[in-house]
């Protein structure tokens, strides 16, 4: 089993869209995630696979949710 | 680090020379981006669609700056594809900051003729004016829009006795 850590600045990275990463990635690792006060932490454990790679992909998708929350809402504003 | 400049064709910088300053890693390109000049909106509008391309992950390493790292896909890229993505990136922002200015300075005229297009209004009214009906028609309410239920809304009348009916 491989870990590794990641963090995302909580002024661009909406907790909302990282902990939706975090499920939809369940099947392939285990996340365990920690919110400061300007940083959301993840803990990435893989059993197998390519880390690096799901490491990568896995902050696309968190930057993906964080993106199309905020475009929602956006939406929402403006009626 | 590298920097990218619009250099003229001998190759001397000119004193409207505009760098972006990167920093290059094996897959990947790094370069900081003032929010004062791109704002979060046009940013994200970049990173979204780059998102399809390649990796992307933002960073704060200063107030008011966000870091910008995107990284290739493919197993290998040299120097030159990943200042070709780093110039794309940069063309991306600029398009979303035109589109968000475009869309700030026309907000009212869309307004405007949505309102024509809903409410079938004639003439050329103003757009104050045109907005002030439709505030003043939000506030308004019909006593015949508020819901009833299905029997009571389409009840019909009881059709008339005959006569000489004496129950």
């Amino acid at each position: 089993m491989s870990e590794t850590r990641l963090d995302f600045s909580r002024s661009l990275y909406s907790e909302e869209g990282v902990r939706a990463a975090t499920q939809a990635w369940a099947e392939v690792a285990r996340f365990s995630v920690s919110v400061t006060g300007d940083e959301i932490i993840v803990t990435v454990n893989a059993t197998s696979g390519d880390l690096e790679a799901l490491r990568d992909e896995f902050c696309n998708h968190a930057l993906f949710e964080t993106i199309s929350r905020r475009q929602d809402d956006a939406a929402e504003a403006d009626g | 680090m590298g920097t990218k400049d619009n250099t003229g064709e001998t190759g001397t910088p000119t004193e409207d020379s505009v760098e972006l300053q990167y920093d290059l890693g094996e897959r990947w390109v790094r370069f900081d981006l003032d929010e004062d000049i791109y704002p979060l909106g046009a940013i994200y509008g970049a990173a979204y669609i780059f998102i399809d391309k390649c990796y992307v992950f933002l960073t704060r390493p200063a107030t008011q700056r966000v870091g910008v790292q995107l990284k290739t896909k493919a197993a290998t890229a040299d120097t030159a594809q990943l200042e070709e993505l780093a110039g794309e990136f940069a063309n991306e922002l600029l398009n979303q900051l035109l589109r968000i200015q475009i869309g700030e300075s026309t907000a009212d005229i869309r307004k405007y003729y949505m309102a024509r297009a809903f409410f079938g209004l004639t003439g050329n009214p103003s757009i104050d004016a045109l907005l002030m009906e439709l505030d003043d028609e939000e506030l308004e309410y019909k006593e015949e829009e508020i819901a009833l239920p299905w029997e009571e809304r389409y009840k019909e009348e009881a059709p008339p006795k005959p006569e000489g009916d004496n129950e």
